[in-house]
């Protein structure tokens, strides 16, 4: 069925006989603020270099295309022995047991954005709109919607619905499938 | 070259990762085949990016120049 595109065309020879374009399957299962970053990154740049792209959102995943939590990510202070210190000078990691201490989660989460907006990162609301602006597939597991207490109103516009087959049928016929 | 010229100009500079490909594949599409696109940056991963972008969309990459600090990238919309 396939025919001439055994090999991917030099940019310099470029035909229609181009490839089909690649494909790439997410699944999205973490809710913080930086495990959000990777999916959204790959997915919008994958969809930038003309890629197929679907994004699965499942668990704690939900959160990121979730009205009200989405603004709301944070970072969390316990049980992350990479947490670094307010002041980058200071030499050490904070105690995972600091972390533990009520506020740290909000201020944790206050210095991370404070360094995304530094390093001038693309906010989450940003690369979710660039994300639906180049047509990336957005999926909701509606099984695991009911086990978070999320109903179909508090997702995002262009959120749809699918399970584990219709993922599966999507990362069967996908180049790249990452789990994050 | 011959007669193709730069139409777009795209201004990545302080964008990080993934906004300049981002950016360029905005602007890319609302130039006609043939036509080029100059994108500046500062990204230090810029070349690989580029380099990796034109490659998966079949754009041409037609010039690159820089020192360590500033790139300038001329891309032709191939297709």
């Amino acid at each position: 069925m396939k025919t001439n595109i055994d090999v991917i065309p030099d940019s310099q020879v470029v035909s229609d006989e181009f490839p089909e374009p690649k494909r790439l399957a997410l699944i999205v299962s973490k809710g913080t603020l930086d495990q959000a970053y990777p999916p959204l990154v790959m997915a919008t740049t994958a969809a930038s270099m003309g890629w197929d792209v679907a994004i699965f959102f499942t668990f704690y995943g939900l959160d990121i295309v979730h009205k009200d939590r989405m603004p709301k990510l944070s970072v969390s202070a316990v049980g992350n022995p990479a947490m670094p210190p307010p002041m980058r000078k200071v030499p050490f990691h904070i105690p995972t047991l600091v972390g533990a201490l009520p506020g740290m989660e909000g201020a944790a989460t206050k210095m991370m954005k404070s360094w995304m907006s530094k390093a001038n990162l693309a906010t989450i609301p940003e690369l979710l709109d660039i994300a639906k602006e180049l047509g990336i597939r957005m999926y909701a597991c509606n099984t695991t919607l009911n086990v978070m207490g999320v109903s179909n109103d508090d997702l995002i516009d262009g959120v749809e619905f699918a399970g584990a087959p219709a993922f599966l049928d999507f990362a069967g016929e996908s180049d790249v499938q990452l789990f994050i | 070259m011959g007669s193709a010229e730069v139409v777009s100009q795209v201004d990545a500079r302080g964008l990080v990762c993934p906004m300049p490909t981002i950016r360029l594949g905005q602007a890319i599409r609302k130039v006609e085949i043939g036509q080029l696109v100059e994108v500046w940056t500062d990204d230090p991963g810029s070349k690989e990016n580029m380099t990796a972008w034109c490659k998966n969309t079949g754009h041409e990459l037609v010039e690159h120049s820089g020192d360590d600090t500033a790139f300038v990238y001329v891309v032709k919309r191939s297709r």
